[in-house]
This record gives structure tokens, sequence and C-alpha cells, in this order.
């Protein structure tokens, strides 16, 4: 009898975006039969697993980019960056299931195909990534250093800190800043005309994210102060409904505000 | 009577002091603007004269870009008010008593007219605004984010009707981009108003409910209150009981149905219908998927047609689906079925 069972492969990437669009370009090129696809610093062995290494050649991610936006659009495109974000595990299978289909139908609706798996995982993973990303434009809290700097430590759950350039270089259009995720030892930094991103180490950032003092300046102690007392005196006791509270501002995000951290 | 004859202490910020902690606190990032607002010193015009020294100073010497919510001081002149909309991104006016024989009991120096003429004056302007400006960058916009206005809910012997057929003509005439209502918290004693154990936060929930109904939902304010149910249903959210009271035209089918009548199921949001209609167009929307569209099925699935049953057997019985959702039902439910596991746990443990 003929053996019909095909060795599933896992495609092993350099774990950046583009890295994971070029494994999607090997795959469709090669007609590979991709079992799964994985960053290689995430990569969890399994026997009888074969893996193929991919490299990262610009030029086929940005193929595999611009492919995207022409079938669905430049939403849906943000939609699939958004979810690869959240690097949650097997994401990336996911979003390779999701471009298979996308590419497959030449109208490109697909992608609101809310009945599909794949289609629905993809954007409702995309809608937590954008939901932090939102929630992250009110809690990224800077304090000014003493070299005059300000900048923010964060802690995000998703790979979310290159999605707030935009917003705070509009906000503080001459105002030098940084952000940095203590979790990835990523940051971005502006410097009055163009957002940069670096690489740190987690150990050189202040030890927790969020309001406390760390490396600032000493009169950030004063406006501190100042916002705990205009937090107090608009505060109105009989309104106070802690379960609506968490709801809107769950409470991991309290360690990014100085009247919760007197 | 209002907060004049309040005795307590009251502080006045200086004009710079304002602008320097606006621009510190926006710095930081705790801020996403300034909401400014002040008792009347001395006269309304001294007063809003005051509070227009404070966002012309943000916006032109600071280019402060945040976002600006000013109180328009009733009696104030008209050309303050035009000027400080040019800065500032929404203007209010609150009506605070929602009938006009309350106010004047309760605050005699105070009546509509003295709400309406600015509101009036402020909505002429953004219209005019929207006529006139080309929707270019930079054009000077008048109140870009509209006008609001808020009351104070409980105060006063108004029924919840009263207080919706208001606030939706103030939706419909006035083109208010929100109405706020305030459970009355008492600050002073006066025999004019009630005395309360706790803010109506209850009822001040079925009214934002009712308001959302009116903005998001399509419905018009006597279809949510009526002359025979001129209160808000204190146990069960408006929309639940708009359907249970109309109980004929459900259940509703989701792969036929327009949008209007789907977002009118308890529990589909504007946001699950939206979704809903997007894949209909893929094949059949079967409960399974609903969930994971953020359907609430613990309210929807008495209000949803399943396909796989005949028409004839699917009725809504109103009386029966209220006794199910009143609030604590579900509750008990639970206990009764966590109970007779316990026992084996423990068996299993020893």
């Amino acid at each position: 009898m003929q053996n019909v069972f095909i060795q599933q492969e896992t495609l092993v990437y350099d774990g950046s975006f583009e890295g994971f669009l070029c494994a999607v370009f090997e795959g469709i090129r090669l007609h590979l039969p991709v079992g799964r696809i994985q960053a290689e610093k995430r990569l969890v062995p399994e026997i009888f697993d074969e893996l193929r290494a991919i490299h990262s050649e610009m030029d086929q991610a940005e193929r595999v980019w611009k492919g995207i936006e022409k079938r669905g659009g430049a939403a849906v495109a943000s939609m699939v960056r958004g979810a690869f974000l959240s690097e949650l595990p097997g994401i990336e299978t996911t979003l390779w299931h999701f471009l298979r289909k996308l590419f497959a139908d030449p109208t490109g609706q697909f992608a609101h195909n809310m009945l599909d798996e794949h289609a629905h995982a993809v954007y409702s993973t995309a809608r937590k990534v954008m939901g932090e990303v939102h929630r992250f434009l009110g809690f990224v809290r800077f304090q000014k250093s003493p070299q005059g700097q300000m900048f923010a430590v964060i802690d995000p759950a998703y790979n979310i800190v290159e999605m707030l350039a935009s917003h705070f270089s509009a906000r503080y259009p001459n105002l030098p800043w940084m952000i940095a995720d203590s979790v990835r030892g990523l940051g971005i930094h502006y410097d009055g005309s163009n957002v940069q991103s670096f690489i740190c180490n987690p150990r050189d950032l202040p030890s927790s994210a969020g309001a406390s003092l760390g490396l600032a300046e000493a009169s950030e102690r004063d406006y501190q102060d100042l916002w705990n007392c205009y937090y107090d005196s608009i505060n109105i006791v009989e309104r106070k409904n802690t379960r609506l509270m968490v709801r809107q501002l769950p409470r991991k995000y309290w360690k990014y505000l100085p009247e919760k951290n007197r | 009577m209002n907060r004049r004859s309040n005795d307590i202490a009251r502080a006045t910020f200086k004009v710079e002091e304002v602008v320097n902690l606006t621009l510190e606190f926006y710095k930081r990032n705790w801020i996403e603007g300034l909401f400014l607002s002040s008792g009347v010193i001395r006269n309304p015009d001294y007063t809003m004269e005051a509070l227009l020294r404070v966002v012309r100073s943000l916006r032109q010497e600071h280019s402060f870009g945040g976002y600006i919510h000013l109180k328009a001081i009733p009696g104030a002149s008209p050309e303050l008010i035009h000027e400080a909309g040019l800065y500032a991104d929404r203007l209010s006016v609150n009506i605070e008593i929602p009938s006009e024989s309350t106010l004047k009991l309760l605050a005699p120096e105070k009546s509509f007219s003295s709400v309406y003429t600015p509101m009036n004056s402020i909505h002429q302007g953004i219209v005019a605004n929207r006529a006139e400006t080309s929707p270019k960058r930079g054009a000077a916009r008048f109140v870009p984010a509209g006008q609001t206005t808020q009351m104070i809910i409980g105060a006063s012997p108004e029924s919840d009707l009263q207080i919706l057929r208001l606030a939706s003509g103030l939706y419909h005439e006035q083109a208010l981009k929100r109405v706020y209502y305030s459970g009355y918290i008492p600050i002073n004693q006066d025999s004019r108003l009630p005395v309360i154990s706790a803010p109506p936060l209850r009822r001040e929930n079925r009214l934002y409910q009712a308001d959302w109904l009116m903005r998001f939902y399509h419905f018009r304010y006597d279809e949510i209150v009526d002359d025979q149910n001129p209160h808000l249903d204190p146990d069960l959210d408006p929309k639940l009981v708009w359907a249970l009271r109309h109980p004929e035209i459900f259940p509703v089918d989701l792969n036929r149905a327009d949008y209007e009548m789907i977002l009118r199921i308890p529990g589909v949001g504007v946001h699950s219908a939206r979704l809903i209609l997007q894949a209909r167009r893929f094949g059949v929307v079967r409960t399974e998927h609903l969930k994971r569209m953020g359907v609430a099925l613990k309210r929807a699935k008495y209000f949803i047609h399943d396909p796989s049953m005949p028409r004839s057997l699917q009725t809504v019985y109103p009386e029966q689906i209220r006794r199910q959702l009143l609030p604590g039902v579900g509750a008990s439910q639970l206990s009764f079925f966590v109970e007779p596991s316990t026992p084996l746990l423990t068996t299993l443990a020893s």
C-alpha cells in the first residue's frame, strides 16, 4: 500500500515580523507541508519534528507584505501585524492558515469571514493587541530623569511598544522622550524629529514598571503630590464603585497610577 | 438655593497656576486634557473672561494640543462664549434640574432660558462654522467636539419619561453630543431637597442605558418609556424590557433580519450586530458563532430564531423570560449544581 502520510515541517524563523513573512514566502514558493511556524527563541522541539531554518530576506518579506495589502487592503495588513505582535504561542501557524486562505480568495473578502476559525482567531487576537495599545496610550506615564529626559517604563503583555510611536511623537512634537519595555528589553526613542527603536538590557531599567520613582529627578515627587492632591479633591466617596472601576481599569495597570502608589 | 449658599471653603487658582499644572500633567501623560469650570466669581463675564485667559494662554502661548472641555458660564456675553469655543474642543452648559418648575423652586436665579440661550447660540455657532469652514487642515473650528450638558437625577420629582423626553429633545434640537445624568448627592441641608440615604446610582445607570439606546440603537424615547410605564425598570435593562413588551416580533432570524432588527435583540451590541451582518455573507450564522462574536447569549438566546426548529415551536413567553433573567436567579441555580459535587470530591480526596 502506498504511504500517503506526508511529514509536516516546522519552519523556524528569526523572531522578527520580516522573518515570519519570509517563512510564509518559502512555504508558498516550495509548496511546503507546513505544520508549524515558530520563532527560533521560542522553539519547543517535538519528536519527529522536521525542522527547516528560514533566512530573512528583506525583499521576500516586502513581497509578502505587499501581497497582503493588495489582496486584503491596508486594514487587513495591519490586522495581521497586530496579531503577530501578540507573540501568543501558535499565532504564526494560525496566521499561516489565514494567509493561505486569504491568498486563495481572489476577492480578498476572506478576512471578514467570521465563521472561519482562522479568520476569527486573527481578528480577535489583533483586537486584543489593539486594545492593549489603546490602554497603554493612557498608561505610559513619563517621568523626568535628572538629565531632563522624559522616560517611561512599561511591561505590556504583548509586544506593542513600537505601536505607541506615532501617537506620542504627534502628542509631544518638541519634547524628546523614550519608552522602554522592561519585559522584552525593547524601546523607542524620540529625539524631537525621528523615532528610533533600541534594544536594552531589562536589568538596566528600574526594577518595576509604573509610577515608582527609581531614576527620576527630585521635583517629580512634588508633581506626584500635586496630582494626588488633585485626585483626592475630585474624588466623590459616595460614588465609589470598585467593580466598575476594576472592569474599566484592571488591577494590573494600577502600578502606573501615582494615586495608587503613594 | 444652590452651591452659592453652600458654606464650604473655596479655592481660586491663578491663570498661570492652572496653565502650568495642565502642561506638567499633560507632559507626564497623566491627563488627556483639561476640564475647566468655575463657580461665578463677581459676575458671569468676569468669570468667563478668567476661563478664557487660561485656554487662550494654553493654545496660543504654549501650543497645547490636548483636549479642552470648558463650561460656558450662564449669563456671560455671547462674544466671550464664542471666543472660548474657538480654543476649546467642547463646551457645556448644565441644565441641572430636568424641569423648569422645579428649577425655579430650587434655584430662583436660574431659569431654562438662562441655560437654553447659550446652548442655542453655541449650536448655531457650530452649524454656521461647519457650513463655512472647508475640511482643510488648520481651518479654525468652533467647538469641534460639540456641546454637552448635565442634569441632576433624584433631587426633584421628575419621572424617567420626563427626563428622557428632555434628553431626546436636546439630542434632536440642540444636537448635543452627550447628556450626562448625575445621581443626586446631598451636599447641603434644605427643606426643599429630599433626604436620601444613598445616591440613586441604579437609576442613573438605567438612564444611561436608555440614553445609549437612543444614541446607538435607533430607539425613540417613547419606545423606552411611555405614559403607562413612566419609569425605567430597576431590575432589568431597558432594552430587555422593550423586547419583553414586544414578544410578537421575536424570535428574530439572524440570517435574514435587517441591521435595525438585529440591533434590537437583547444581548446583541452594535459591534456584534455588525459582525453578524458581515459573517452571514459567507454562510449560515449559528449559535456557536455568536458566543465568540461577543453576543451575551444569556439574554439573546430567548430572542433568536433557531433554524433547526420549526418556527411554530418558538414562541417568546415574556413572563417566563423575565423570571429567568431577574437578578439573583442565575446565582441560585449555580449553587444548586455545585453542591452535589462536593461530597464526591471529598470521597476522592480521602
